[in-house]
């Protein structure tokens, strides 16, 4: 079922070994050079792993672009002393330093903003003092004081009780006055839901918002730059039907310009150049890739240009302000990193030059002194395992990580039938806009990791889009989008990737979830939430017919697994007042109720069957507590008991056929970083 | 710069269109081009009896389509395919039904030489023109690109007026990109995809009678003007729009190449209605020439 990794170095000895050196000089080499070596830092006694692959673009931009020697003893430098701190501080922050990618020795690389509010769809100012974000606590649109470290909201829409539109997309105007930005909602209407999405405008001391247009027919509008006039506004608009539009929206009067129509993906950023002449803006190749390459247009969009084109993945950046540069991240040379292409007249002048490896930012802009602020993932989500007896309520060993090769996020762990292997969605590029997930499935006897690249445009992680498998493990059923962008639930052919639709949304209405699949694989159970009555429903799903069956309808419902023998349903009604917890008959009948409590007790979502069938599993807590327990309760009825392992089973957990593993996530939310990449050009140019 | 404005004012494209339309470094529109390519387009000398024209097939009136199954060249000689609708073919990719035209420009040419349509030489063109050929496809190829269609209730909508479209083509309108899912193909501005499908109507007493781009594969035209373009398909089998639900709804006809978006839908009678309300909606202004 799985290969070995290829390219992958297991130890020092296997690195020394590929470099033809001994660790002393691979551990000097890690150290002052950036030597891409890894650590599975779970374990006490940490161990290192390489890629090949990294190890020779390592090289390759190593050779290419020396240190310059020092012209007196580093330690007595002012630059060196900095230097180190930089070091220290992005040490401490999970960074490895970067040292000899960098054309210009003088750049520099600092962190900016870190915290839980960091967000990435908004731009740096001018001046490099101010970030516009989107405040997800609330959708607000703010901004974030880089000089003091303080947030401060634009919008008061109140909370998400109060209201669900949001802002999205933001960027500051280039005298630093103003923010202009996406405000959208989904209105419920007779028909269903109903997108609209407004640009607006306000000035960055806050007020009252100005509504340059309003957008009935459109799900997204991500503001991504201003004119150098400030006349214009570079808009990433996404219509309801899925059609991506580059656009622009004038400031004076709301109108708007469709500039290039493109599918549901399109750019990830556009970007005017300093002249006020140009777009410059990423593309995917095609319907069948992800691979991008990016493009330069007259804004009257008489002609565009081809200015990157290569088979890698290519995002844009933005211009450098004196406008003789494009600049991108690509991972052309292997890894990561930021290019720079000379631009003239809209056209590009010559190959692009790597001009800072082993960093895959995700662009905010450029201040005018050309600093580039960009954001960066730097944790991530792992996968963890743990022994323990359900029954007495103990964790037999610590949970261990499922070591990755890469920072990405990793999610919704699924046993295989026989227990030999855990499938789990893996996204490596976290920065990317149409992030790219596969299926990755471990051997557990091994620890080989196999790779199931699907041909669906994206696959949907969380507790609603955990992956399936099919009793004879020949493919599994996922949630995604298809390169249609058609949410829906698919199977998927375990070897090849290939997918069958099998319910695909309904306009108006949420994407369908797959909450279980019977131990016969032949029936599906699909949540759909219905935004007419904002009631949650459950459905069999017959696989070869596709006919369906309502089993329960109710405001809120939790985790809804298959019993062993496939004939009983367990939901967690979350009923605010009254939660229960209820055993459903699939041949039909009516809901059973195994439990209820009322505050302040409450049941989490979190509910499985013991591995003979007989038990069920759950959370049961004071609203609000940090203890959760795990409870047992017996199918037949009567008293739960309290298992206890509040801290031992973590997010979306999977148990093991044998009952005696379980595989969860822990971190909810991964963390991002912003940087800023400054003196970064070469400075002969 | 007095060209510039001329030529800002004949590209500004109908509402709903984009403003960028390809066009080849090699033909750069000029409003003198395009002038010629019209007055080429309506030139009964370039066909070999002098009877017919580009558009004699593509008449304005039927929104630059015929109103036949199939083409008729000259002496009556009909071709195997409907004369497509030309509205914003200069967003196009591939040309004719099969996509064997990579270009307009050479697109223009195979009409003229074809014997079953105007049956003409290329010397015999030049001669009569007194203009080189690529200069008579370049001209018809810029002229092409200027028929342009939008601007219609739907785009009205999209761009903000919710009155725009009644309750009927709303809901006709979701039908489209939900239960009938034909924005699966007729995706974008123009409501084509641009690619090539099976959608079983070049199977015929079990076997495929044209293979079309492969496979009884075919493009997918533009929706625009729908109302106006009847009969539909490749092979103008189909006279109204009603027939053209009716077979999309049926699933198409089941062959071996049936492409797999192509499945039975199960529209109720109101909602057939409704998606062929809101196909009505697609007709809107033309213009062509910088007119």
């Amino acid at each position: 079922m799985s290969v070995k990794e290829p390219g992958r170095l297991d130890s020092w000895k296997e690195i020394g070994a590929y470099l033809q050196r001994d660790v002393r000089t691979l551990r000097r080499w890690e150290k002052e050079e950036g030597l891409p070596v890894h650590r599975h830092t779970h374990k006490s006694r940490s161990s290192v792993y390489a890629y090949a692959a990294e190890i020779d673009a390592w090289r390759v931009s190593r050779k290419v672009v020396p240190e310059p020697p020092p012209a007196r003893p580093l330690w007595k430098t002012p630059a060196f002393a900095l230097t180190i701190l930089l070091c220290l501080i992005m040490v401490g922050n999970g960074i490895r330093p970067q040292v000899a990618s960098a054309q210009n020795a003088g750049a520099v690389n600092r962190q900016v903003w870190t915290g839980p509010k960091v967000d990435p769809s908004g731009t740096v100012s001018p001046d490099g003092r101010l970030v516009s974000f989107t405040d997800w606590e609330t959708g607000d649109l703010s901004l974030h004081d880089l000089t003091t470290g303080q947030d401060r909201r634009l919008t008061n829409k109140g909370t998400w009780d109060d209201s669900q539109e949001f802002a999205s997309g933001s960027a500051i105007s280039r005298d630093g006055k103003h923010v202009a930005y996406g405000w959208g909602a989904t209105v419920t209407g007779p028909s269903g839901k109903q997108p609209f999405f407004e640009v607006r405008l306000i000035d960055v001391a806050g007020g009252k918002p100005r509504v340059l247009t309003t957008q009935p027919d459109v799900e997204f509008a991500y503001v991504n730059d201003w004119s150098p006039d400030g006349r214009w506004l570079a808009v990433h608009l996404i219509r309801a039907g899925g059609t991506g539009q580059i656009s622009l929206v004038s400031v004076t009067d709301g109108s708007v310009r469709v500039l290039k129509s493109t599918d549901w993906r399109g750019p990830t950023r556009v970007a005017f150049s300093q002249d006020g002449r140009y777009l410059a803006y990423d593309l995917p190749l095609n319907g069948e890739t992800d691979q991008r390459d990016i493009y330069v247009m007259t804004v009257d969009g008489s002609r565009e240009t081809s200015a990157v084109s290569h088979l890698s993945g290519n995002r844009l950046l933005g211009w450098h302000p004196e406008g003789k540069y494009l600049l991108f991240a690509s991972d052309r040379s292997g890894l990561p990193g930021v290019w720079a292409v000379p631009i003239e007249d809209g056209k590009p002048q010559g190959a692009p030059e790597l001009v800072k490896a082993n960093v895959n930012p995700a662009s905010l802009g450029l201040t005018k002194s050309g600093g580039l602020y960009y954001s960066v993932m730097t944790s991530g989500r792992d996968i963890y395992v743990a022994s323990m007896d359900l029954e007495a309520g103990k964790v037999l060993s610590p949970s261990t990580v499922i070591p990755q090769p890469y920072l990405g996020l990793n999610d919704s762990p699924q046993w295989s039938p026989d227990g030999k292997y855990l499938a789990y969605l893996a996204q490596k590029d976290s920065n990317s806009t149409t992030p790219r997930v596969t299926l990755a499935i471990r051997s557990m006897e091994t620890g080989r990791v196999r790779e199931l690249r699907t041909d669906l445009a994206y696959l949907i992680a969380g507790d609603y889009g955990r992956p399936r498998w099919s009793p004879d493990a020949s493919a599994f059923f996922v949630v995604g989008a298809d390169k249609k962008g058609r949410r829906g639930i698919y199977r998927v052919d375990a070897q090849q990737g290939k997918s069958t639709p099998l319910v695909i949304e309904e306009p108006g209405q949420e994407y369908p979830h797959l909450m279980a699949l019977t131990p016969d694989g032949k029936t599906l159970i699909v949540a759909r939430y219905d935004a007419k009555t904002r009631m949650a429903a459950l459905f069999t799903h017959d696989v070869q017919s596709a006919r369906e069956r309502e089993l329960i309808r109710r405001s809120n419902l939790g985790d809804s697994p298959v019993s062993p023998d496939g004939r009983f349903l367990a939901v967690t009604d979350r009923d605010r007042q009254a939660p229960s917890l209820l055993v459903i008959p699939l041949e039909g009948g009516e809901p059973r109720e195994l439990l209820r409590v009322s505050a302040p007790e409450t049941l989490g979502g979190f509910v499985a069957w013991s591995p003979d069938g007989k038990s069920l599993l759950f959370r049961k807590f004071v609203a609000g507590a940090a203890q959760r327990d795990i409870w047992r309760i017996s199918v037949e009825g009567g008293a739960p008991h309290d298992v206890g392992l509040s801290e031992g089973i973590g997010r979306s957990p999977s148990i093991h056929p044998d009952g005696h593993q379980v595989a969860f996530t822990t971190i909810p939310n991964p963390k991002r970083e912003i940087w800023a990449l400054e003196n970064f050009l070469p400075k002969q140019k | 710069m007095k060209t510039l404005f001329l030529l800002s004012l004949v590209l500004r494209p109908p509402l709903g269109l984009d403003l960028y339309m390809p066009v080849p470094e090699a033909n750069p529109l000029t409003p003198s081009k395009i002038a010629l390519g019209r007055k080429l387009f309506n030139d009964k000398r370039l066909s070999f009896d002098g009877t017919l024209a580009c558009v004699s097939c593509h008449d304005p009136k039927l929104a630059f389509s015929d109103g036949r199954s199939v083409a008729r060249g000259i002496n009556g000689a009909e071709g195997a395919r409907s004369s497509p609708a030309i509205v914003n073919r200069g967003y196009g990719r591939t040309f004719f039904w099969d996509g064997r035209a990579k270009s307009l420009e050479q697109q223009a040419l195979e009409p003229i030489l074809n014997p079953k349509e105007l049956g003409m030489t290329a010397a015999e063109a030049e001669r009569r023109t007194g203009l080189k050929i690529a200069e008579i496809t370049g001209a018809l190829a810029s002229y092409v690109r200027t028929i342009r269609s939008g601007d219609s209730r739907f785009d009205q909508y999209a761009a903000g007026d919710a009155w725009a479209l009644s309750d009927v083509e709303k809901a006709g309108l979701e039908v489209f990109r939900g239960k009938a899912r034909c924005n699966t193909c007729h995706a974008g501005p123009n409501f084509s995809d641009e690619n090539f499908h099976n959608t079983g109507v070049a199977w015929r007493d079990g076997k495929i009678v044209d293979p079309g781009a492969g496979e009884g594969k075919f493009k997918v035209p533009t929706l625009r003007e729908v109302e106006r373009t009847a009969p539909y398909m490749h092979d103008g089998s189909l006279a109204t729009l009603e027939d053209v639900v009716d077979y999309y709804d049926k699933g198409g006809n089941a062959n071996p190449s049936l492409d797999e978006e192509i499945r039975p839908l199960h529209l109720a009678a109101d909602e057939k209605q409704s998606l062929i309300a809101f196909l009505r909606t697609l007709s809107g202004k033309i213009r062509e020439g910088g007119r």
